[in-house]
């Protein structure tokens, strides 16, 4: 797997990367609108009246953005209020 | 086909298949022990629908075989999990490991065809049993600890299930059926919580996360399966549509994406993900439409073979490295790639990417509560999904397989370690391709999903996208330390050692002083009785000792009166009998009568305290004339 650690560990495939990150984060809102606005109709295989939030085409993107910041934060904010400890605490 | 086929219960080719393991040899018991799991899933397969293997137990009949699509689906996925994971296992030279196993199997398997609830309770005690002894197996203090907890919690319960079963049939005229529960009365209120407790819903979850990653590299991987899914099933046939685990289910999802946050610990960190995925199932009982419960089996199904695939993998990065924490890991897709591939497909599929099974089965979790227009638990939900792929998809392996090179020294594992995850991770992503193959045999037909729709599949790849971004932004704050984190067990572990102080210290020398006074007691009962007359002489005289002490202080007087008490002691018992004449009884009989006589005619007309009063008089008047005696040295005449 020598391949594999060369074209990672080589700067270049790491900007590549991100280049590539960047434009399916653009694709990837712009199809929301296509899929909401255009070329197919969201279809849940069952006909039902969708939840407000459903009808927004970035509102997936906005909504893990937001939630990922949150966990990641808050839950740091609740473990550093006295739920991490030591390692030997049960040992004491 | 016909039901001759399935004479035998799949519980039992397990289970006395795991008993016959002992006695085959050498290489020929790696093929037996992946017979096994062939030969039960074929037995599922070929199972009619129907009651079978009913046996008459005093007034009850107790059903082995209650076969249906929800029970049939369930023995599906745990055959073929068994079978992975017993691939996965194949390398372990020491035999009881696999016959746990494979009892573990047999009992979860057991719970899943039983139709009344004595049978659910025996295999219910069979899982906790069995899979303590995967703990146990790894033989580290750490793990025998780990155990012990893990088996109290279990056997509480098994004996809260017992309990609510007890009541239920009580409630029910005797009925032991186990079907759709009317939830509401004492009985099964405590079956549910007893459900509850091997489901791991906060906050008794704490036993999951304690024990699991304490478990032997295989058998962490086998119990990642059974003993929440059989719960997941119990629960779905006897409590679907109960609003308050739709409620559970959902927090139940948050919970353990907060502590996997925290977690420093590989497997603890996964192990915490099944709290969250098995939140999924049990909001989806909780949601109880036809939707839901397919989504909830669906997601079990899809959960068994994912969640056994990351434990393999980070079971084998342990079992390679020897290592288990994020803060001591780094940079092994150099040394183990294939592991590191593998690892990803089951990441893939428990974030639920397109193509992958967790893709098509959260998903109609998640649909059907946008179905029911409950938008918070979408919204909860869909939350718990971002955490998913943050941890295990992303800060796993970043911090496993690539971030900062620990420079340690590796490689891929044995063969049958990477046939087993490669069987696994072909399940994950056969059924994430052809998602029909799941669908068909769900317990409510048709199927009204289709989870490849545009919308479906956008959303998810935003949602993925910019969880991706948040995570690269704050990729800093999320590196592992080197802690643990406090859970529920706090209380039985931190209070186990209150109560154990309790106990020693306390209790322990209230015992003892009981113990004492009582000894003393006895003692005393014993020198008194060999001659109490006598001894009541030297209980007086002792009296007027201390009432020289405090008259008279340190005279010549006191030292006499001592003296005299020594000497009495030391002749004590001396003879017992007294030999008087009988004149002197006679005597003492007329004293008596007389004194008798007068207090008789004299008591009425006094009242309750000058009678004290003068019995109070009487004897310290008597105590008087001894204490006197005694200085003048007159020795007891009461013993002669």
């Amino acid at each position: 797997m020598w391949f594999l650690q060369r074209w990672l560990d080589n700067p270049k495939t790491v900007k590549k990367m991100i280049y590539l990150l960047y434009v399916s984060l653009i694709i990837s809102c712009l199809l929301g609108f296509a899929v909401q606005y255009g070329i197919a109709p969201p279809d849940h295989g069952e006909e039902h009246d969708a939840l407000i939030f459903e009808k927004i085409p970035v509102f997936s993107a906005i909504y893990g953005f937001v939630c990922c910041v949150l966990i990641i934060i808050l839950s740091k904010a609740f473990g550093h209020a006295g739920i991490m400890v030591e390692e030997d605490y049960y040992d004491k | 086909m016909t039901s001759d086929i399935a004479i035998v219960p799949p519980a039992a080719i397990f289970i006395i298949g795991a008993l016959l393991i002992p006695l085959i040899p050498g290489r020929l018991k790696q093929i037996y022990l992946l017979l096994i799991p062939v030969v039960a899933f074929l037995d599922v397969l070929y199972m009619q629908e129907g009651v079978y293997w009913i046996h008459q137990f005093m007034e009850y009949n107790l059903i082995f075989g209650r076969v249906d699509l929800l029970s049939k689906c369930f023995g599906y996925v745990f055959t073929i999990a068994a079978f992975c994971m017993a691939l996965y296992a194949l390398h372990v030279k020491e035999t009881g490991q696999h016959v746990a196993a494979y009892i573990y199997v047999g009992s979860a398997l057991g719970v899943v065809f039983a139709g009344d609830l004595f049978t659910l309770f025996i295999f219910w005690e069979f899982l906790a049993w069995s899979s303590v002894c995967l703990v146990w197996y790894r033989r580290r203090k750490a793990s025998i600890d780990a155990g012990f907890r893990y088996l109290m919690v279990h056997v509480v319960g098994g004996v809260i299930l017992l309990g609510g079963i007890i009541l239920y049939m009580q409630e029910n005229g005797g009925s032991i059926a186990f079907d759709a529960f009317d939830y509401g009365s004492p009985g099964t209120i405590l079956i549910l919580i007893g459900f509850l407790i091997n489901a791991a819903v906060p906050p008794l979850h704490a036993w999951l996360p304690d024990a699991y990653p304490e478990a032997t590299i295989t058998g962490a991987v086998f119990m990642t399966a059974f003993t929440t899914k059989t719960a997941v099933y119990v629960l779905a046939r006897g409590f679907a549509g109960v609003e308050l685990l739709m409620w559970l289910g959902a927090i139940m999802a948050l919970y353990g994406v907060v502590y996997a946050v925290l977690e420093n610990d590989i497997r603890r960190l996964l192990a915490y993900h099944i709290i969250s995925q098995v939140g999924y199932m049990v909001c989806g009982i909780g949601l109880g439409t036809a939707m839901a419960l397919n989504g909830t089996v669906a997601h079990a199904f899809s959960h068994i073979l994912y969640k056994g695939l990351l434990f393999m993998g980070m079971g084998t990065v342990i079992y390679m490295t020897g290592k288990n924490k994020l803060t001591e890991l780094g940079g092994l897709y150099k040394v183990m790639p294939l592991t590191m591939i593998l690892y990803m497909i089951g990441a893939f599929s428990i974030s639920g990417f397109p193509l992958f099974n967790g893709f098509i089965s959260k998903s109609m979790i998640i649909h059907a509560a946008a179905l029911d227009h409950n938008a918070i638990i979408f919204l909860m939900l869909e939350c718990a999904a971002v955490g998913t792929f943050l941890h295990t998809g992303l800060k796993l392996p970043y911090f496993v397989f690539f971030g900062k090179d620990a420079g340690i020294k590796a490689r891929d594992p044995p063969k049958n370690m990477l046939l087993g995850m490669g069987a696994t991770a072909f399940a994950c992503t056969l059924l994430g391709v052809y998602p029909q193959i799941l669908y068909r045999i769900l317990p409510f037909q048709p199927v009204l999903y289709h989870p490849y729709t545009p919308a479906h599949v956008v959303g998810t790849i935003q949602l993925l996208l910019f969880t991706y971004v948040a995570f690269l932004l704050l990729i800093k704050k999320l590196a592992g330390e080197p802690t643990i984190s406090l859970d529920t067990d706090w209380f039985y572990r931190k209070g186990g050692v209150i109560f154990m102080w309790v106990v020693n210290n306390p209790l322990a020398r209230g015992t003892q002083w009981t113990i004492d006074a009582t000894l003393d007691v006895k003692d005393f009962a014993v020198w008194f009785s060999k001659n109490p007359v006598e001894a009541l002489g030297i209980v007086v005289d002792k009296v007027c000792i201390r009432v020289l002490r405090i008259s008279e202080g340190a005279t010549a007087g006191e030292a006499r009166a001592k003296k005299v008490f020594a000497s009495r002691i030391q002749a004590y018992p001396g003879e017992p009998v007294r030999r008087d004449p009988i004149g002197v009884s006679v005597l003492l009989g007329t004293i008596f009568l007389f004194a008798y006589l007068v207090i008789y005619v004299v008591a009425p007309h006094l009242s309750v305290y000058s009678m004290i009063g003068l019995l109070v008089v009487a004897v310290a008047a008597g105590i008087g004339v001894r204490a006197r005696e005694m200085m003048r040295g007159v020795k007891g005449r009461l013993g002669g």
